[in-house]
């Protein structure tokens, strides 16, 4: 009995020692990181980031002390930093807990809704004064994705950025093929939408794969695919986040309501009643739809140019365990029988992952003098350090090629501290692409249809169910066969009656604004 | 044996098929993330219905478990379950026991009061506050204290203590036990079926909570199971999406960190499920 009394007051001790411990261990840790830098007046940024990286290590492992001396060569001194990371929802909601308890980071992630609600609170630091400063940041940030962060004639976040070369391009995606069952069939890669036509029936009805068996679709998809191929052969681009605008006789339409998406759904729809594209396309999730492909069920695809990375770790990698002789190549964009060709554009002024910098951010000169050292390609520069980690050790640069090869997976980079959570501003950097995927990124790079209009007008958010729900219904029933081409008429009448009609009138208004 | 009529023969057949459908239908995703988290990156990319793990392999596994993180996060998991639960039982218990004594002077304010936080909650970011100045973020006992007393547990262990005859109590007085004593020696023995219910609730809801562990803990070293579950995943989807090569699919390692992190919590259900239904059904009637 004396035992379990004494034993209540241990557990009550140990709570107290848990929690004066507790309070002890947070004050310290205060402490060492701001001396933790021997360098005049050092400063820690803390940041936060958008990530799930359980690898990386909390006081910035190996790598920490090797960033920090080449900032130091680079005249960057005293600079420290202190990354945490949370991913996902959570992220926000982490970051709301932080800042209203007055613990707001020195830089940290925002999407753009949370951007606005931050400048309109005063949270954070415009930037011009100091971006004026940071040369390589303007090289190799778009001047078009500073236009999504700039409010009232400033600019309040630092969006993603794009190296020079041409194959850093944000458009990546095309059409992608099947070469081995080209080569099987003797077929030549199709050029022409009839072309195109008859390799989809012989993937469909030729057995492409001869295994003795009718298992195979020619065009295969998921509920998120919607043939940019067929649309761009008749000259339009139909949808890259939302519907695309179209130029018609001087003022801009919705692409799904010109004569040229008729023309498409009817070309679709007569494949899809010839049985040559997957037949469960509208109800498949992207994942499934990779499955099959893995199990060699499609012979033509959309999909980006890593797809033809047979090392890259998404499907082509899968495939070839299961079929070491397949063979994914993209193809150039299919003519339409006007001669017209083209894939959507991917939003230009979408800047990716946008990073601000607090008010309350100590010298945020240095600051800005850090990141514009991350991304700069000098001799002293960091990006080549900070995205691949050290040279010979965990990469081989070679020059002429302007190939990147890398030694170290990028869970053992996140492990010593490199990588994606130090890389300080994300810049688009496909130099460890080799041959094939070039050549895929040239194709997926050319013949890109413009959106005509990229901003959202004040209607589209009041019919918000017009571009998602009335259009995806009649795509898909038309498409599917279950309603005859004619009825898209109905489609464009009923767009138009919805909503469409203001939509259309509030875009043409500002488009001409800008265009004078 | 009283003979079953046709009728009843029939219902019982069907019941059980009924039955074992159920069981197989919640059966199947556990089975379904087993196989994946056994099956190579191939295997797990073709999808479909998993019966068997496709191309066996164990790297998923070798991965999870190479990580010095998972161990950290399993201690630190360990660690609040079983101190947060020791705590929370401890401390429902002493405060049930004293609102059974209705001589107690302010009872009714306090029972009031306790069950006014059944109600009303503080809300998320106001109990932040609080807990930052009480210096406990960053700490795993913010995991722990804040909720180290429920008012539902509270309650349900009070209605098990009225079902102890108070005679027992007044014996032992007689033989000259101090109230501490009679609490532990008399009171807590005598209701292990309730104890074990509510540390099983309580362990479990430890184990799994994620959202204190997300918003209190920002140090890598005191992250939890399901945090660092929810990291992991989140980088196998970055690592698809920039298109790393891995050996086995994300899904594999997804799959497999699932079940490192459910086998503990499952070990103990058998061990705590007889009290399970005795805890839950005893109180509940009353003569």
């Amino acid at each position: 009995m004396k035992k379990l009394t004494k034993m209540v007051s241990v557990v009550c001790m140990t709570c107290l020692l848990g929690t004066l411990a507790a309070g002890c261990s947070s004050s310290e840790n205060g402490n060492t990181s701001s001396s933790a830098n021997p360098a005049a007046k050092p400063v820690t940024y803390t940041m936060f980031f958008n990530y799930g990286i359980p690898e990386f290590p909390d006081n910035g492992g190996e790598a920490k002390a090797k960033i920090i001396a080449q900032m130091e060569k680079a005249g960057v001194q005293g600079v420290d930093y202190k990354i945490s990371m949370i991913s996902g929802d959570e992220y926000k909601t982490k970051l709301n807990l932080l800042i209203s308890s007055g613990e707001i980071p020195d830089y940290f992630n925002v999407d753009s809704t949370q951007l606005a609600m931050y400048v309109d609170q005063g949270l954070l630091r415009p930037l011009d004064d100091l971006l004026a400063k940071a040369p390589n940041l303007m090289k190799f940030i778009p001047k078009e994705r500073f236009e999504g962060v700039t409010f009232d004639g400033k600019i309040y976040a630092i969006p993603q950025g794009v190296r020079t070369e041409s194959f850093n391009s944000p458009n990546t995606a095309g059409l992608l093929v099947r070469q081995d069952w080209l080569d099987n069939l003797g077929l030549k890669q199709p050029t022409t939408l009839d072309e195109l036509h008859t390799v989809l029936k012989g993937f469909t009805h030729d057995d492409p794969d001869k295994n003795g068996q009718d298992d195979t679709y020619g065009l295969g998809g998921n509920k998120a695919t919607v043939f940019n191929t067929v649309f761009g052969a008749y000259g339009i681009g139909l949808m890259s986040g939302s519907i695309f605008w179209t130029e018609k006789e001087g003022k801009i339409v919705k692409s799904f309501v010109t004569p040229e998406a008729k023309q498409a759904l009817a070309v679709l729809q007569q494949w899809y009643k010839e049985g040559l594209i997957d037949p469960e396309f509208p109800v498949m999730e992207p994942k499934q739809g990779d499955a099959r492909i893995i199990n060699s069920k499609v012979g033509v695809f959309e999909g980006d140019a890593f797809g033809v990375n047979a090392i890259g770790g998404g499907y082509y990698t899968s495939l070839l365990k299961v079929l070491p002789t397949a063979k994914i190549t993209m193809i150039n964009r299919i003519t339409g029988p006007d001669g017209k060709k083209g894939w959507p554009e991917v939003n230009p002024y979408s800047g990716g992952a946008l990073r601000a910098i607090s008010v309350d951010a100590k010298d945020p000169e240095r600051l800005i003098q850090m990141l514009d050292w991350s991304v700069s390609d000098d001799a002293n520069g960091g990006v080549n350090l900070l995205t691949y980690g050290e040279e010979n050790v965990d990469y081989t640069f070679d020059e002429t090629k302007n190939l990147i090869t890398q030694k170290t997976s990028y869970s053992d980079l996140y492990a010593k501290g490199f990588s994606n959570p130090v890389r300080f501003v994300q810049v688009t950097d496909r130099r460890w692409t080799d041959n094939t995927v070039r050549a895929a990124l040239e194709i997926a790079s050319s013949e890109i249809v413009k959106n005509e209009w990229w901003k959202t007008v004040p209607a589209e958010l009041d019919y918000p169910d017009l571009e998602k729900k009335l259009w995806t219904e009649y795509f898909v029933k038309i498409v599917t066969g279950v309603w005859p081409v004619d009825r898209f008429d109905e489609f464009v009448q009923n767009y138009y009656q919805q909503g469409g009609q203001k939509i259309e009138q509030q875009a043409n208004e500002e488009w001409q604004k800008s265009k004078n | 044996m009283i003979r079953k009529s046709w009728g009843e023969r029939t219902f019982e057949a069907g019941n059980m098929l009924l039955l074992a459908l159920l069981s197989l239908v919640t059966l199947y995703p556990l089975w379904h993330e087993i196989s994946i988290s056994l099956s190579s990156a191939a295997g797990a990319m073709r999808g479909g219905l998993f019966l068997f793990p496709r191309g066996f392999t164990l790297d998923a596994y070798k991965s999870v478990l190479s990580s010095s993180f998972i161990w950290l996060a399993y201690r630190n998991s360990i660690f609040v379950a079983v101190v947060g639960t020791v705590l929370h039982v401890l401390f429902t218990a002493t405060t049930a026991y004293a609102l059974n004594k209705r001589g107690l002077p302010g009872v009714k304010a306090m029972t009031l009061l306790l069950i006014f936080t059944m109600v009303f909650s503080g809300g998320m970011i106001p109990t932040y506050l609080l807990v930052k100045s009480l210096g406990l973020t960053n700490t795993l006992w913010a995991l722990i204290f804040p909720g180290m007393i429920s008012a539902f547990n509270v309650i349900v262990m009070q209605s098990f203590m009225r079902t102890i005859p108070e005679e027992v109590e007044e014996s032992a007085m007689m033989d000259g036990a101090n109230p501490l004593r009679i609490f532990f020696t008399i009171i807590m023995p005598l209701c292990k079926p309730v104890i074990a219910t509510i540390a099983l609730w309580e362990c479990v809801g430890l184990w799994n909570n994620f959202m204190q562990a997300l918003i209190y803990l920002n140090d890598k070293k005191l992250f939890t199971l399901p945090l660092l579950l929810k990291e992991i995943i989140a980088g196998q989807q970055l690592a698809t999406d920039s298109g790393q090569f891995t050996t086995f699919a994300a899904e594999s390692a997804i799959a497999a960190t699932v079940i490192v992190s459910i086998v503990p919590i499952l070990a103990v259900y058998p061990f705590l499920q007889k009290y399970f239904m005795k805890g839950t059904m005893l109180g509940s009637v009353k003569s």
